[in-house]
């Protein structure tokens, strides 16, 4: 490796991370807590068969998942204010991803709180507990144990996905490496650097998956 | 008279499943419910803590009266206040360990003080047996451990009546006598108790009386010493014939 690409790759290597640090993480961070608390709700309608809400998280669920996630970058960020509907960069990201996010969650939360067996719930009310006491202290927490998987598969991928936030112009990493590209040549190595930054941070989160896991899985062990 | 059930009806999709149900208990009846499998045993029990909606029907707890199809969620809450319901699968919370699956309706519907619902929980485990096992998650315990620890959750409420839903049937043939012995000494407390089971013995040693169903209905309502001695009806002959004959065979 010649000492030019070496310096190039050591001097973009904050330039790269730092967006990383303050944009990609945060915006993930910001995003997936929101999808979670969109996608609970949701699953939640339907797992309560709520009439009405039901069929209109149906629809939410169809629309999303039916359309690229691009595409609805682009609808909210450059669409939008062609009816008077201004959004900037980064709230724009956040409200897209969220919204994406949470529909395909909630149908794996649905998929969980189907899974926690029936009988649970009956032996709640007959303890005198009433729906909600029951979902919040029995039936959630174990459908948590049961989503923890897939949901971090989720997060992994939206930390990813944050790149196509390039798009609407926010300077997250991608968008930094390709600066760097414009002005340096090196596609090559700036891309595979980049590329190993999302690595690390994936490398963490899966990480904190096992941790996670083997913390909810307590009262799935044998020992007493 | 505690309990009195009163034209009880259910149907599913259209099928009468029971039909004009009427019989009462009295404090500290040990009643066993018996009778073929599909007659409508477990649903009648299932009726009795609204699990289940009957059609119609009245029933009187404790001096009250309730319309068994017409009734508010309050008056249903109030209702299983003053009951319990042991299930044939236990259905033991399985995130909380077994002293918290017992606190739990202490705390949680009781309001109680943690520390109080605590020893209260412990003197309903130590009736079953369970104290040591108070620290277990439910997947550690055997089946008939499980069932013992969902009848001290029961216990710890204090209901009036507590209803038992086939509580033998999903055990190992080996672990039923654990879960029958608890049972004889609340009988022996004086614990009013309605039993659906297919355990001939403890229907006839520990029951004071029995309740025969046959499709859907109360074909005899009896003492158990007559019930077992002097059966009424051809339907609880032959039952019981059957399974005094399956009954020497097995041993």
């Amino acid at each position: 490796m010649t000492e030019r690409l070496w310096g190039i790759l050591v001097d973009s290597f904050p330039k790269i991370l730092i967006p990383g640090l303050t944009l990609t993480i945060p915006l993930t961070a910001v995003s997936f807590a929101l999808a979670l608390v969109i996608a609970l709700a949701v699953a939640m309608i339907q797992f309560a068969n709520v009439r009405i809400l039901k069929e209109i998280c149906r629809f939410y669920i169809w629309i999303i998942r039916g359309t690229p996630l691009l595409v609805q970058l682009y609808v909210v960020f450059f669409g939008l204010p062609g009816v008077g509907i201004m959004i900037d960069p980064i709230p724009c990201a956040i409200l897209v991803f969220a919204v994406n996010e949470g529909a395909y969650s909630a149908e794996t939360i649905r998929a969980a709180l189907e899974a926690v067996p029936r009988g649970q719930i009956e032996a709640g009310y007959c303890v005198g507990m009433n729906y909600l006491q029951i979902m919040r202290r029995i039936v959630i927490p174990q459908a948590f144990r049961t989503a923890f998987p897939p949901l971090s598969n989720s997060l992994i991928a939206m930390v990813k996905d944050t790149s196509l936030a390039a798009n609407i112009t926010v300077a997250e990493m991608l968008m930094s490496t390709q600066r760097i590209v414009a002005r340096t040549y090196e596609p090559l190595a700036l891309y595979l650097e980049v590329g190993l930054i999302y690595l690390l941070f994936c490398t963490v989160l899966t990480r904190l998956q096992h941790v996670g896991e083997k913390k909810l899985s307590t009262y799935l062990t044998d020992q007493t | 008279m505690l309990l009195c059930i009163e034209h009880l009806n259910k149907s599913f999709c259209g099928n009468p499943i029971l039909s004009d149900i009427a019989f009462s208990v009295d404090a500290g009846d040990c009643v066993a419910i018996l009778g073929p499998s599909g007659v409508g045993k477990t649903t009648l029990l299932r009726c009795l803590n609204f699990l289940e909606r009957a059609e119609s029907g009245s029933y009187t707890l404790d001096g009250t009266t309730y319309d068994l199809h017409h009734i508010s969620t309050g008056e249903i809450a109030g209702i299983r206040r003053k009951t319990g319901f042991v299930f044939q699968e236990f259905n033991l919370f399985l995130n909380k360990t077994v002293l918290q699956n017992v606190t739990e309706g202490l705390t949680v519907v009781r309001r109680m003080p943690k520390a109080e619902a605590e020893e209260t929980a412990m003197r309903a485990l130590a009736r079953v047996g369970m104290e040591d096992k108070k620290d277990a998650w439910p997947v550690s315990l055997s089946g008939g451990q499980k069932q013992r620890a969902a009848i001290a959750r029961a216990l710890a409420l204090s209901p009036e009546i507590l209803y038992f839903d086939e509580p033998t049937s999903a055990l190992d043939p080996a672990l039923t006598g654990e879960v029958l012995s608890v049972m004889r000494n609340l009988a022996g407390e004086g614990m009013t108790m309605l039993v659906v089971t297919h355990e001939l013995a403890f229907a006839r040693e520990v029951s004071n009386r029995v309740l025969f169903m046959d499709d859907g209905r109360i074909a005899e309502d009896a003492d158990s010493a007559v019930f077992f001695s002097q059966p009424k009806t051809d339907k609880a002959k032959g039952f019981l014939q059957r399974l005094q004959k399956k009954g020497e065979n097995e041993t």
